[in-house]
């Protein structure tokens, strides 16, 4: 429900004025439909002047607290236990992993691999191969007669921790090779 | 439609795809583009083929193959001349799909597309021939299995045994090396069957008929 709590209000005058103005009444400016408005309990002591009073003063404050807008929304009416969640997500057959058992010998290296698959450890080295067969030819280094002059060519630079962790790749995640036949 | 592109996106992916293929013989892709892209490039080899008895249309089909692939300078010199000649005696057939196992990261299953008798990056003839040099480094006898795949690849290839016989040499030389890979330390195969399958034994080579142009 969309109520506009004039708290500051509501502390300031005190218990007597309570029911005038603890009323809820509904922020200007939202399409509300009229079935959700809050009906008004007691008529006697309040004329409609001073209601209408009381309604411009809630909106000239403007510092209401608005929750959903006057719209009921689905929520949930008891939170899931641990039991029920657990039995949800991992109790299904489907969901949990499959042995695999369409295992074969590789014929080049002699370890596991898929049936109709290629094992992947020997198309690595192969890979690896043609990658170093068809890299460029590495750049020739320039001969100085006086080593003095490379010095202040080429400075050097000092390689910090970290770069040289990078370098290394030992945080790439790699296949594992499978095991052994036999 | 396919692979959840519209038909521009699918048209460009698969001219891409066709493009690097023709251009290093070997990609690595998911099935369903490896497909789409294998079709269009046997397509593409046949009606070279069909177009290449007359000068006139050579020199059409050309041009229109600018339309069709990327990287022109290399792609179109390689399929009017260099394909032509290796697939003479071939009618279909001129790729091939080898399954691999799924990429790290999103598990998508993957595969390797490679144009069948290239003297480049063949993948098939290099893990034969991997076998072959296991088999010659413990000295054991080709098994008929293996000697139908030996027969398979070479028959159709251009100094087929040659080639086969260096790249033996060089998988002896770089992969049986390292203390994981040393044939030495490890039990010998006992059969020739692969341990699994029983049905490896009979196996024979029947060679493709040469047909008529």
């Amino acid at each position: 429900m969309s109520f506009l709590l004039k708290s500051a209000g509501i502390l300031g005058l005190g218990e007597s004025l309570l029911p005038r103005i603890g009323i809820p009444s509904i922020k200007v400016g939202v399409t509300v439909p009229a079935f959700l408005q809050p009906q008004q309990v007691s008529e006697e002591s309040t004329t409609l002047d001073e209601k209408l009073c009381d309604h411009q003063e809630c909106h000239d404050a403007g510092h209401g607290i608005s929750i959903d807008d006057g719209i009921l929304k689905a929520a949930p009416k008891k939170k899931v236990s641990h039991m029920k969640r657990r039995q949800r997500l991992y109790g299904p057959g489907d969901k949990q992993i499959k042995l695999k058992e369409n295992l074969n010998r590789c014929p080049a290296c002699g370890h596991y691999k898929r049936s109709h698959y290629l094992c992947m450890n020997c198309v690595g080295q192969i890979r690896k191969y043609w990658k170093d067969r068809d890299a460029p030819a590495p750049k020739e280094a320039e001969e100085f007669v006086n080593p003095r002059d490379e010095q202040i060519l080429y400075p050097g630079k000092t390689e910090r921790e970290y770069e040289k962790k990078l370098k290394s790749k030992d945080w790439l995640l790699r296949r594992p090779k499978t095991l052994p036949v036999e | 439609m396919t692979l959840g592109r519209n038909a521009k996106q699918v048209k460009h992916t698969i001219r891409n795809l066709v493009s690097s293929l023709i251009q290093y013989e070997h990609i690595t892709t998911t099935p369903a583009k490896a497909k789409l892209a294998s079709n269009y490039i046997e397509n593409l080899i046949l009606k070279t083929k069909k177009n290449s008895n007359n000068k006139n249309t050579i020199i059409e089909w050309k041009k229109s193959l600018y339309g069709k692939l990327y990287n022109q300078d290399i792609t179109i010199d390689k399929l009017t001349n260099e394909f032509l000649n290796r697939y003479l005696n071939r009618n279909s057939g001129f790729t091939r799909l080898i399954k691999l196992e799924s990429r790290f990261g999103d598990n998508a299953p993957q595969v390797a597309l490679e144009m069948v008798d290239n003297s480049n990056k063949e993948l098939m003839f290099w893990y034969i021939a991997k076998i072959v040099a296991r088999l010659e480094l413990q000295g054991l006898e080709i098994d008929p299995l293996t000697k139908k795949n030996m027969d398979k690849v070479i028959s159709e290839k251009i100094n087929g045994e040659l080639e086969f016989k260096k790249i033996v040499q060089i998988c002896k030389d770089n992969f049986f090396n390292n203390d994981d890979n040393n044939l030495d330390l490890k039990p010998r195969f006992k059969n020739h069957s692969n341990g699994f399958n029983k049905q490896t034994t009979n196996f024979q080579f029947v060679p493709r008929e040469n047909n008529k142009q």
